[in-house]
């Protein structure tokens, strides 16, 4: 019953972390990293393909709406408006989709590690959404370069960007906890979700400018958080008109999908790791 | 440094279509059946104490060790834990297959907060460890061997050095050698006085390890106490419920398994062992004045035990036999263990081990062999094999009756 001669004893290393809460935002940084790597992995680009898409994405939709279509944005007065609106729906969009679109599986991805490993699986949307953040960062840069470029910028109303930047990932991480456990508990939640982010891109305005929609339909868009989120980027940083509503409904969208998905998160955490 | 539950209840809410639950959110309504897992669990693993949880399958001994480890929650009561905890509850869970086993590891130490420094000492121990090339550790974890699977995983589990281990029976898994190991860094840890809470179907290994045990029977603590009380008690109720089933004399070897229990029909074998065992077992003979191998011994007769192995390492090792009974009573076991001097045995080649058996005590009837081959620790099996080489004894000159001849002497009437 004596430890055999044999036994490496491994270096105790003690007093592991530290505090909780640093331990998580040791795992949190660590993961994030981790994720970019798995997700580019064995690809020739890599990393790049994070700039690329984006890239592309907002290459084909400004040649089809703004050069073929010649889709104009009234009360932007740049040569390229149309870019910059476009640029400045995408800088939300793009990230927000990503976090919600991947979100919706996280969860389900890691079942049978969470019922074996005792770990916070909060940290598992938080890791989606910090997977946006690169794309995120990329699109709000670009816009800012064009827009300087293009002489639109630089305006005050920009201070109001990073508060905006805060509110989406509050928005985009609520959301992602609300479908990810949702989708745990019913499965049918990822097939819904993939169908409705197509639907949902056309219902926001991103490739079109609000002005060209009917006034009397603008009040509608206020119950879309992705909408009221690009108008008041759109507004921030290009200085587009916006429905006054705008800065309430996006503030209660804040609240509502910030508070409720985490609430609805930890009011079914106990069905994790409990699959019998 | 201890794991106290108090009053611990888990029931499972149990939905028949997913929909129900949705329903119930929102009706607020139930539409649930529960499925009482665990119920009054109330005990304390004091600190450096080594805990044994033992019980049918289904008992909840799986749930009780995913509450102490904090995988999930109680539905009343609670689970107070000191200390720094490693929970072996299946080994490599959270292993990326595409990523490369220093990956895997470094994930491992984030998850214990570990950064810069200490991530690398941490890897640096576990590599230690595990034992595995350089050139598999660049490789990503799914084309490994599940064996290097194991060795990766246990070594990132406990690389951390834990003052708290709970352990489902993950070890029984991977090569000799490195079960071995696994094994002995468990009782390393002991020695340091971490404390140990586990569960095995191996009731050798719970009485050799555990100061004190708890036997959980549908869902409920059934005994608990000192391990020889607990394990007796839970061995006894199994063979009553098994007393319908006795075998049929079935010689030849059985399959490799460290059960040296009851027989348990739903619990899977404890130790599937895999690899080359370091030692085998050959064979064993029974010799009496009647010749080699009598078809019948009598009862008191002279009888001489041999049996013979083969090692093929310089490792140290011990053999143990047992004279059973059909139903697996055990009537009579032995180890070289249990000599005076304890000494094992060590060396390659063929070894050969004789116990002599004067005047042997067995009445009529017929009884089996079981044959272990032990570690120096006495607590892996090597080889073993169960139920062989049956024997009759014939009891023809005295009429006394049972298993075995007790002495006695008839005293005069008062």
């Amino acid at each position: 019953m004596r430890p055999d001669a044999h036994t490496v004893a491994a270096p105790a290393i003690a007093a592991a972390g530290g505090s909780r809460a640093r331990r998580l935002w040791v795992l949190w940084r660590y993961w994030l990293v981790r994720e970019y790597k798995t997700r580019y992995a064995g690809s020739a680009l890599g990393l790049l393909w994070a700039i690329i898409q984006p890239l592309a994405t907002l290459a084909i939709f400004y040649v089809l709406f703004g050069k073929i279509l010649a889709v104009r944005v009234p009360g932007l007065a740049a040569q390229n408006g149309y870019l910059l609106h476009l640029l400045a729906g995408l800088a939300v969009w793009l990230p927000f989709v990503d976090g919600v679109g991947r979100g919706v599986g996280c969860v389900v991805a890691y079942e049978g590690f969470l019922s074996k490993q005792p770990m916070p699986a909060e940290i598992l949307p938080a890791v989606t959404v910090g997977g946006t953040l690169l794309t995120l960062f990329l699109g709000y840069a670009l816009l800012l370069v064009l827009c300087v470029t293009q002489g639109v910028g630089p305006r005050a109303s920009w201070v109001w960007l990073p508060p905006l930047v805060l509110v989406q990932l509050i928005i985009t991480l609520g959301l992602a906890m609300l479908l990810a456990m949702a989708h745990f508990l019913w499965r049918d939640v990822g097939a819904f979700v993939a169908f409705f982010l197509q639907l949902w891109f056309y219902l926001t305005p991103i490739i079109y400018p609000l002005s060209q929609v009917p006034e009397r339909f603008h009040s509608w868009f206020m119950f879309n958080p992705a909408a009221c989120l690009s108008l008041a980027v759109q507004h921030a940083a290009l200085g587009l008109a916006v429905p006054p509503a705008t800065t309430w409904a996006l503030l209660a969208w804040t609240v509502l999908l910030g508070g409720g998905g985490w609430l609805f998160f930890r009011a079914m955490k106990p069905a994790l790791g409990e699959a019998l | 440094m201890s794991i106290r539950f108090q009053q611990v209840e888990k029931a499972y809410t149990v939905y028949d279509r997913p929909q129900d639950r949705l329903l119930e959110w929102i009706l607020r309504r139930p539409r649930h059946r529960l499925h009482k897992a665990l119920a009054d669990v109330d005990f304390e693993v004091a600190a450096g104490e080594t805990f044994g949880l033992v019980g049918q399958n289904g008992a909840g001994k799986s749930t009780l060790l995913k509450i102490a480890a904090g995988t999930i929650r109680p539905t009343h009561g609670m689970v107070r834990r000191e200390g720094r905890v490693a929970a072996l509850l299946e080994l490599g869970a959270g292993f990326h297959p595409d990523e490369s086993g220093w990956d895997n590891l470094r994930f491992m130490a984030a998850l214990h907060g570990l950064e810069g420094a200490a991530m690398r000492a941490f890897v640096a121990a576990a590599v230690d460890f595990a034992e595995l090339p350089q050139e598999a550790l660049g490789r990503a974890v799914k084309t490994y061997s599940s064996g290097m699977f194991m060795r990766l995983a246990f070594a990132g589990a406990t690389a951390v050095e834990p003052q708290v281990l709970i352990v489902d029976e993950a070890l029984s898994v991977g090569d000799m050698h490195f079960q071995k190991k696994s094994l002995d860094r468990i009782l390393s840890l002991r020695e340091r006085g971490a404390t140990v809470l586990f569960c095995s179907h191996n009731l050798y290994q719970v009485r050799s390890l555990c100061q004190r045990a708890a036997w959980l029977h549908e869902g409920r603590v059934s005994e608990l106490g000192a391990t020889e009380d607990v394990v007796t008690a839970y061995e006894a109720h199994e063979r009553r419920r098994y007393v319908h089933l006795r075998p049929a004399t079935a010689p030849g070897k059985a399959p490799a398994a460290a059960q040296e229990a009851a027989p348990q029909a739903d619990a899977p074998a404890a130790a599937p062992v895999t690899g080359a065992p370091m030692v085998k077992f050959l064979g064993l003979t029974v010799e009496t004045a009647g010749g080699v191998n009598p078809g019948a011994v009598e009862t008191f007769q002279d009888m001489t035990l041999a049996i013979e192995v083969e090692a093929y390492a310089d490792a140290a090792f011990h053999v143990g036999f047992a004279i059973v009974r059909a139903d697996r009573d055990n009537v009579f076991g032995s180890s070289t263990q249990f000599r005076d001097d304890a000494r094992p045995l060590s060396g390659p080649g063929v070894h050969r081990i004789r116990v002599r058996f004067p005047r042997l005590a067995l009445l009529s009837g017929e009884y089996l062999w079981n044959v272990y081959v032990l570690d120096d620790s006495g607590l892996q099996v090597l080889d073993m094999a169960e139920l062989i080489q049956p024997f009759t004894v014939l009891n023809q000159k005295k009429r006394d009756f049972g298993l075995v001849w007790l002495d006695h002497e008839w005293l005069p009437l008062a």
